[in-house]
């Protein structure tokens, strides 16, 4: 159990700036999750706290003690690679008590602790198994239990469940979620799969361009985003953005008109100015169809619409942007019907041209 | 699929590896077959046995036993494919590979260096040799060592056998070298880095982690290399001819020397029909140890 605070940290590859100057603190005993697009530099920073890629610039301290220049194994964090990385010529019971064995550990010992890892994941039936002889489940176990043999103060996971099928992934989301509550170890994960983040963390890093976007509760960041990024990466299907303008401000409450022409009125943006322009944030789910006899907010013509039984995802086009409305219950709208839409005005967002997000309330 | 289909499929196939089949038995099973039946003979290049060759049953075989220069040409034999073969190009090779994953800047001129050995011909090697070795003062090795104060030295006729071993790494260190590449480019670096973080040493890393999953490649070289390496001719033949006084005489040139210089093509292809059955033991007895391990 261990805190972690990266300061300024930065990863230079040759002349490309990879990781550009990053804070960012995890608590002890938090789970924490880096999630961001491809190539936004997730990966790289896991593997600049587990001591596989040299710090460029800034400070990593874990507990308060200074770790750029400390080897990996000296650091006391055991790492889940994405590929799991079991040697594959040890059997289980090996693959497990490796850094034991290579402690000079006592054999005795070593069977002991590695029993009782194995009885914690449900491995000893397993534990003469060569790691090809195992299901992609097993392996995922073996490499935690490689881990957690070492009693280390941080766990690291690299995409840990990619390699899984989707009902797997399932399991292994509670079973981490269970390793966590049993041994309380500060655990830093990367993905780039928003579910596993949402349902894991105690606190999300959304990082993009190798940079922190936000860091927050998982709540915090679906319902405040700070950013337009952030707001668009967190919840699926993703936010819809809509150029707008700012038409009016009465009594503390903001006209936005749209470039498509439609007006919403939002309360409490008491900063803003008519004339600024905006980007209207309403997420698919905050769209619903507008029944008989009420008013609705917007009417759009559908270009598609896909039914998943529970809900609706209706796909349409304002101003050349397509949007999605994720509606409740099953409907079947044709392609080019009209469809009256109401917004819930409540958790509309809106961003500044930079992509920044204007607070209710804010002065 | 139906069994038509399957019949057909199967014909087809056959009718693919024709072409090597018939280059197989052209020049290997039918020359073999035709050693094997003339080691039963007393045919002979000179004399009343070139003639009319006899039908001698194990004759060649039972002389062969009794046969000083033929065990002593084994041992001469054995002690150069250990030497040279298996700990010489083999322990160089995996060295040099390893050498070469990393990145400095003479690199690609060291993997040149290694692998023009292979590039030159044999016996263009042995000339290169002959004229390294050379005994007295106009022999480039004794020029080097006199840097050092050693006297000029007669390298081909004091250590013979260490000469030809030392020449056969040199040739053969780029082909281990490029096996080995490739054995060690299919260790997952991932391995690496999870053996790091279990605190391995680069000792511990290469004895617990890159030796075993290398043992693959180092069979496949193994039995590549004993089998090529027991059957090497020109590059001796051309710097040593097998002397002094036979101290170089390997095998292959045993053969040579048994059929060409004494005449005896009886007894020559008795001896070639002994190595050729110890290298097929030796290759099954590899190709059952990859099978286990791989």
């Amino acid at each position: 159990m261990s805190s972690i605070t990266l300061s300024n940290l930065s990863k230079r590859f040759g002349a490309v700036d990879v990781i550009k100057g990053v804070d960012i603190a995890i608590e002890e005993g938090e789970f924490a999750v880096f999630v961001g697009p491809s190539g936004c530099g997730k990966s790289t920073l896991l593997r600049m706290i587990a001591g596989l890629e040299p710090i460029s610039g800034g400070a990593f301290h874990l507990d308060g003690e200074l770790m750029n220049d400390v080897s990996p194994d000296k650091r006391g964090i055991a790492m889940v690679f994405q590929s799991y990385a079991l040697y594959p010529h040890m059997t289980v019971a090996e693959n497990i008590g490796f850094s034991l064995d290579l402690k000079g550990i006592p054999k005795e010992e070593i069977r002991r602790r590695v029993g009782e890892v194995s009885e914690k994941l449900q491995l000893e039936a397993y534990l003469d198994r060569k790691p090809q002889a195992l299901s992609g489940g097993q392996r995922q176990r073996v490499a935690i239990g490689r881990a957690i043999i070492k009693q280390p103060r941080v766990i690291l996971f690299d995409e840990p469940l990619s390699n899984l099928d989707a009902s797997l992934r399932v399991q292994m989301r509670a079973e981490l979620q269970q390793l966590h509550r049993t041994t309380g170890a500060t655990i830093v994960y990367v993905t780039h799969d928003q579910v596993e983040a949402m349902t894991l963390a105690d606190r999300i890093v959304v990082l993009s361009g190798g940079q922190v976007m936000q860091a927050d509760h998982p709540i915090s960041l679906y319902k405040e985003p700070d950013n337009l990024f952030v707001g668009q990466f967190i919840g699926s299907p993703k936010m819809n953005a809509f150029p707008a303008r700012v038409a009016a401000v009465e009594n503390g409450a903001a006209r936005i008109r749209t470039d498509d022409g439609w007006e919403v009125a939002l309360g409490g943006f008491r900063s803003l100015n008519p004339g600024d322009r905006v980007s209207l944030g309403i997420r698919p789910e905050d769209l619903s169809l507008a029944g008989t006899g009420e008013r609705a907010d917007i009417t759009v013509r559908a270009i598609l619409s896909e039914r998943l039984g529970m809900e609706t995802y209706l796909s349409f086009e304002t101003s050349g942007e397509s949007a999605i409305a994720r509606v409740a219950g099953d409907h079947r709208i044709d392609t080019g019907e009209t469809v009256p839409l109401s917004i819930n005005l409540d958790a509309c967002h809106l961003f500044d041209t930079a992509g920044q997000a204007i607070r209710r309330g804010q002065i | 699929m139906s069994a038509k289909f399957e019949r057909a499929e199967i014909w087809r196939n056959r009718f693919l590896i024709l072409p090597s089949m018939l280059l197989l038995a052209t020049f290997v099973i039918y020359p073999a077959c035709f050693a094997v039946y003339t080691s039963l003979t007393n045919e002979s290049l000179t004399g009343p046995a070139a003639l009319n060759p006899r039908f001698v049953g194990l004759d060649n075989y039972t002389k062969l036993f009794t046969d000083g220069n033929f065990w002593r040409s084994l041992a001469i034999t054995f002690w150069f494919v250990l030497f040279s073969a298996i700990i010489g190009q083999l322990v160089l090779g995996l060295a040099s590979a390893m050498l070469l994953r990393r990145r400095f800047a003479l690199r690609p001129l060291v993997n040149a260096v290694i692998l023009m050995p292979n590039a030159v011909p044999e016996v263009v090697a042995a000339m290169m040799w002959a004229s390294m070795l050379a005994s007295g003062e106009y022999g480039t090795l004794n020029n080097i060592v006199a840097w050092f104060g050693v006297e000029p030295q007669r390298w081909l006729t004091s250590f013979p056998l260490t000469m030809i071993i030392v020449v056969n790494i040199w040739r053969g260190i780029g082909f281990a070298m490029i096996l080995m590449t490739s054995g060690l480019s299919s260790i997952s670096e991932e391995l690496y880095e999870a053996a790091r973080m279990d605190g391995a040493n680069p000792r511990q890393v290469f004895r617990r982690i890159t030796l075993p999953l290398l043992v693959p490649t180092l069979f496949l070289y193994l039995l590549v290399s004993t089998v090529s390496t027991i059957a090497i001719f020109g590059l001796v033949f051309a710097l040593t001819r097998g002397g002094p006084a036979g101290a170089t005489e390997l095998i292959g040139i045993y053969i040579y020397n048994q059929s060409f210089n004494a005449y005896q093509l009886g007894y020559g292809s008795a001896v070639a029909v002994v190595v050729l059955t110890f290298s097929l033991f030796i290759g099954m007895l590899y190709v059952r140890a990859l099978k286990v391990d791989v």
